[in-house]
């Protein structure tokens, strides 16, 4: 499995509606408290954003590999995560509790937003640098040293 | 997979034409020739985390013209009831609980799985088959593209057949993801699994008033590589669906991603099925009986949902695994 999942990697296409080498399209979405919040506020430095669900197996060991890209890079890099399953701040709320997240969720079940990136399965990873640029879309899953890889093209953009 | 070398093969093929027609020896032949396998199954939900104010439903498997069903048997630590939604007749285990703590419902059952063809169908509901789902809205442009692909043609079967050819030519297959299954992204991305082949192609037919229905289940190894017995994580990378079409008398079964996988049985997926799946639902966007909150857009493994409707994690809550044990295999003569 790991090897079919790390050719899955090596033989990436992108597919997603967003294109590489343009801005970012950004949304309001809600967060935990309810609140519409304009996630591109927080596109202020590189970042991630990641979207997931909550039937999706894989997409829960990626949580795992972003906290420790959360913990090893702290606020030099952003990582913003999306449940397109979430309609409200109730199941983000349980998510984020369930996984002790330490960065912002919001909920994506949006048709605009999803129309925009393109979710029409998860995972879906979004590499951004601090200009905002998308530099690279993952749509699959992803191993830890190419998560890692992708974290320093996007810290490494001047 | 390593090549088989030339001593190999030859022996593949003394073995092939000596040994019957029918029986777990004869595995080694074409997938398309397999007219039934029979298998013990094994499916578990397996609770990891406590949980509160729970509401479960497990999928259970009907029998209808592909599969038989027998055996039946639950073992669980909490009381259960079978119920069935109104719509489509899906059945689910159902439990509900003020809490729950790690543990694990098992559910056994023989089933002999056969390969699915165009058959008569009166459990099929014409009106039924022209819905689409909340996934399945189509646009003008598909609209545009099912016109120029169908070309003015009449006839359903040469119509859903022109449909099949063209979304196989322009869709990549990808492994990995788990689908959503939304018509209008895979028509503009152009990639997707077996959802996003089948809900576009469900579009384009619904457009041509062509009934067609959604059949979802768990996939099994290819005949020709099923073991013994084995067993694996039963989770969205391991549901599968398929499409049936209505031609005005009988319902067609067809399986697009499956045929973009295997193109040299491209023919044979449009019209027959292989027997290496199980049936649990038909139907998207269903509520359950009793009715979940979240809106499913297929059913093929446990949905759990906490307290306000909210949906546990798989993979961190619970999983689902499914073991089976080969009791027999039917292959064409």
């Amino acid at each position: 499995m790991k090897l079919l999942l790390g050719l899955l990697a090596v033989t990436a296409f992108v597919f997603s509606s967003v294109k590489i080498g343009e801005k970012a399209p950004t949304f309001e979405l809600l967060d935990e408290k309810d609140k519409r919040v304009d996630f591109g506020k927080f596109i202020d430095r590189p970042t991630i954003i990641y979207f997931t669900h909550n039937a999706c197996h894989y997409c829960t060991q990626i949580i795992a590999f972003l906290k420790r890209v959360h913990k090893k890079y702290g606020d030099k890099v952003r990582i913003l995560t999306i449940n397109v399953m979430a309609r409200d701040s109730r199941l983000i709320k349980a998510y984020k509790r369930a996984f002790d997240l330490p960065f912002p969720m919001f909920a994506g079940n949006d048709q605009k937003l999803i129309r925009a990136y393109g979710i029409n399965f998860v995972p879906v990873i979004v590499f951004i640098d601090k200009e905002g640029i998308v530099r690279q879309v993952v749509e699959h899953y992803i191993l830890e040293e190419e998560l890692e890889k992708s974290v320093k093209l996007i810290m490494e953009r001047k | 997979m390593r090549e088989l070398n030339r001593r190999e093969v030859l022996t593949l093929l003394l073995i092939a034409s000596l040994t019957p027609t029918t029986g777990v020896l004869s595995r080694r032949l074409e997938d398309s020739k397999v007219k039934s396998v029979t298998l013990d199954i094994t499916h578990y939900t397996k609770i990891l985390k406590p949980l509160k104010k729970v509401k479960m439903w497990i999928p259970i498997p009907p029998t209808d013209h592909a599969q038989e069903v027998s055996n039946f048997k639950v073992i669980s630590p909490y009381p259960y009831r079978i119920t069935e939604e109104k719509v489509w007749g899906n059945r689910s285990l159902f439990i509900e609980r003020d809490k729950i703590g790690e543990s694990e419902i098992v559910i056994k059952f023989r089933i002999t799985r056969k390969r699915e063809k165009a058959v008569k169908d009166p459990s099929l509901k014409v009106e039924l088959c022209l819905q689409p789902s909340e996934w399945e809205v189509w646009n003008k442009e598909i609209e545009n593209f099912t016109d120029k692909v169908t070309a003015g043609e009449k006839d359903p079967v040469k119509i859903a057949k022109k449909i099949y050819k063209a979304i196989i030519r322009r869709t990549k297959h990808i492994e990995g993801v788990c689908g959503r299954g939304v018509s209008i992204l895979t028509f503009e991305q152009k990639i997707g699994r077996c959802d996003e082949f089948h809900a576009l192609f469900r579009s384009m037919l619904m457009y041509k008033k062509i009934p067609v229905s959604w059949e979802e289940g768990l996939i099994l190894p290819y005949p020709s590589e099923l073991k013994d017995q084995d067993s694996y994580e039963a989770d969205c990378l391991k549901t599968i669906s398929w499409v049936r079409f209505y031609d005005g008398k009988k319902w067609i079964p067809a399986d697009l991603a499956e045929a973009k996988k295997r193109p040299e049985l491209a023919e044979f997926y449009f019209g027959a099925i292989p027997p290496n799946r199980i049936r649990l639902s038909r139907g998207r966007g269903f509520k359950l009986e009793p009715p979940q909150v979240e809106p499913l857009s297929l059913f093929a493994y446990t949905h759990i949902e906490e307290e306000d409707g909210i949906p546990a994690i798989y993979g961190h809550h619970y999983r689902n695994v499914l073991s089976y044990k080969l009791l027999d295999m039917e292959v064409e003569k």
